[in-house]
């Protein structure tokens, strides 16, 4: 049995209210999570919800601009987007600018502003902050292994109907028999493979950095100093390395 | 029909294949996916088949009973034989030319028309039968249709887009999962919550089957025969156990209740046939016969007996059997569904977690992003294999991006060269992980290749 704390369990339904409301163009309950989340780490770092807090904030603004009219959209955006002007104040022109067309934003330069795909992109942002917020990962998890499988099932596949149905139950190897590429979506650790054993570092052998700047796993040095008792070279730079020169390194 | 239906099939798996070499990975995968009401449409079609041999084999019946009173009525020389005729044909009016021929037939008798009154009643179940045969083959297409067109709005498969790809996949996967472990409420309501979903998974297969689980749980084999006559030739062609293991089961339980003589009748009608096929189970059953009276406590005297016997015979006894039973069961019925053994979720969360292991997932680094990561998944994964690179794959610990320029600090810590540009203040830089500042100048670069 999996056991799922209630408190972890009413974080994520608030958090599909707020995009429930985001999904029928209404920001407040957003807005209001966001000025939560400040009050809560007053004095921290602000920085990394800034974004966020902007783009509900000008999104807001255009709403107001294109239901109020100007008056009530200038006096919002001095109250709230003033604090931006540091960080964004390219958007913030451009906000400004769409005052002019107040009347019809869906001719001018601006037009962009008003397509729908920003309330979807500000529901995915929300969800991701929320999501790291909470400490858990911005992708559901379940959702990223079984993408994983999706792609990794035909070269599984594809090696079981070459190696016929005497070695082919590769769930009871020490390590998977193929290599499935699945791209940098799905990277993240880093993964050092020793360019000349081809093995993965590991905390028995990681990765060691030669004066020269080219890295190689420890056993594959050891293994070139052992073969001479003179400096060894480095197979990249046929520059001469001594063995005590070499420093462990951490990716 | 079926021409429409595998034309339909065809082309949609051709402008799969005309996709890149990567898209045609797609197949292996979803390849279950639509065969299952693909191959019910395949049976459907059949049935209709059968149906239209069974009309066509009345219709020429009335045809000779037509025949039969037109020459009567020659004989007797009226003019009614052109309508009996001409209604002849088939589709519109079976009736108007019963009513014909038994005009026609009057002359020679009741008996005529008993058979002819047969006969319609006869053509009328058939035409109930072919309403609900067309019926049932309309909502298959319906059902083919709707995959196809999902896995086509899946768009396309490959490395970048995996997550879009998947994202609209994984909510029937876990609906198909939960149907497979009985959960059938539930996986209702996903179904009604979402309208695309129903067409997508088989709703009606899993309740049939679940059905049959239960009756078995409830240790009674009636439903269970009941599916392995109603398929008795399909089951044979897959060389399936299932109906001798339930008559044994039956045979066993009347063994176990100590109504011999019934065991025994029981079995002369019924395990007979099987006797040549399984005789080792058979003859281990018959032996039980005999050693069951010393399967009870009691009886000192017969201690070693009773020992030979347990050790023997206890296991036929065992509520395990049960269990067996129903796996059997289960593997049957999906196999004559075209139903995958394992549940799809299953394979793919088997495959992923493996293809995503890596030893730094269960160390204290791990990253919240890694779904291995997560308490249950990590258990999951706790016995399959680790993942093989044989290239590097360097992200930087800072900016968590692709490592575009490494830069080593003096402490081993690598990063890359704009996480660097971030990190720096005043002409220094403080290690994230250590803490230790040093001076922009002690970077190094790195070459790993």
């Amino acid at each position: 049995g999996v056991s799922v704390s209630e408190e972890l369990k009413q974080s994520f339904l608030d958090m599909h209210l707020v995009v429930r409301e985001l999904q029928s163009h209404n920001l407040m309950p957003a807005l209001e999570w966001v000025k939560k989340q400040e009050k809560a780490r007053q004095g921290g770092a602000g920085a990394r919800n800034s974004s966020l807090e902007f783009k509900l904030h000008s999104m807001q603004f255009i709403k107001l601009l294109t239901s109020e009219g100007c008056k009530p959209a200038l006096a919002y955006a001095r109250q709230n987007l003033s604090a931006f002007a540091g960080s964004h104040m390219l958007e913030i022109r451009q906000l400004m600018g769409c005052l002019l067309y107040h009347n019809n934003i869906s001719r001018s330069p601006y037009k962009e502003l008003l397509s729908e795909t920003h309330w979807e992109g500000i529901q995915q942002d929300f969800m991701r902050e929320c999501c790291n917020v909470m400490g858990q990962a911005c992708e559901s998890p379940l959702l990223v292994a079984s993408a994983a499988g999706a792609l990794a099932i035909p070269t599984l596949a594809k090696f079981a109907m070459v190696m016929g149905k005497k070695q082919a139950d590769w769930t009871q190897m020490d390590h998977l028999p193929v290599e499935i590429e699945l791209g940098h979506a799905f990277t993240f650790y880093s993964i050092f493979a020793c360019p000349i054993s081809r093995d993965q570092a590991s905390p028995d052998d990681p990765p060691m950095m030669l004066p020269c700047g080219h890295v190689l796993s420890k056993q594959s040095l050891t293994k070139l100093n052992k073969s001479n008792t003179k400096p060894f070279k480095c197979p990249y730079c046929p520059s001469e390395q001594k063995f005590g020169d070499c420093k462990l390194i951490m990716f | 029909v079926v021409v429409a239906g595998r034309k339909e099939g065809s082309e949609a798996e051709r402008r799969r294949r005309g996709g890149e070499q990567v898209e045609s990975r797609m197949e292996v995968v979803e390849a279950p996916f639509v065969r299952v009401p693909f191959e019910a449409l395949k049976r459907a079609a059949k049935e209709r088949k059968y149906i239209i041999e069974e009309v066509e084999g009345v219709m020429g019946k009335l045809k000779k009973h037509a025949s039969s009173a037109e020459a009567r009525r020659a004989k007797e020389g009226e003019a009614t034989t052109k309508d009996g005729g001409e209604a002849m044909d088939v589709d519109g009016s079976p009736a108007a030319a019963a009513t014909a021929s038994a005009e026609g037939s009057r002359g020679s008798g009741g008996e005529w028309e008993s058979e002819l009154d047969d006969l319609l009643g006869t053509l009328g179940g058939l035409k109930r039968k072919l309403g609900a045969s067309t019926q049932s083959e309309g909502v298959q297409i319906g059902r083919c249709k709707a995959r196809v067109e999902h896995l086509l709005s899946l768009g396309a498969y490959g490395s970048e887009r995996a997550l879009g790809w998947n994202k609209k996949r994984v909510k029937r996967l876990v609906v198909d999962y939960l149907l497979r472990q009985g959960y059938h409420r539930t996986a209702l309501q996903a179904v009604e919550g979402d309208a695309a979903l129903g067409p997508l998974v088989e709703t009606e297969v899993f309740r049939g089957c679940q059905e049959i689980v239960d009756s078995l749980r409830s240790r009674s084999v009636g439903p269970a025969l009941k599916f392995c006559r109603a398929n008795a030739s399909r089951l044979k062609r897959i060389k399936s156990k299932l109906e001798f293991k339930l008559r044994l089961r039956e045979f066993l339980t009347l063994v176990q209740a100590g109504s011999m003589g019934e065991a025994v009748r029981y079995a002369q009608k019924h395990l007979g046939r099987w006797a040549s096929v399984h005789q080792k189970e058979l003859q281990a059953a018959m032996a039980s016969l005999v050693y069951r009276p010393y399967l009870d406590s009691g009886g000192e005297g017969e201690g070693g007996r009773k020992g030979a016997a347990q050790e023997r015979y206890g296991h036929l006894f065992a509520a395990a059997q049960w269990e067996e039973l129903e796996k059997i069961f289960k593997r049957d019925f999906f196999a004559l569904n075209c139903l995958a053994a394992d549940a799809e979720l299953a394979l793919d969360l088997e495959a992923g977690l493996s293809a995503l292991k890596t030893p730094m997932s269960s160390s204290a680094q791990r990253s919240k992003e890694d779904p291995l990561s997560v308490e249950a998944l990590g258990k999951l994964a706790a016995t399959l294999p680790f993942a093989k690179h044989s290239k590097s794959k360097l992200v930087c610990w800072h900016t968590r991006e692709v490592m575009a320029e490494p830069r080593v600090l003096p402490n081993g810590m690598v990063y890359s060269a704009a996480a660097c540009e971030l990190l720096a203040k005043e002409g220094k830089i403080q290690c994230p992980r250590t803490g230790d500042v040093f001076e922009l100048g002690e970077l190094k670069k790195l070459f790993p290749v």
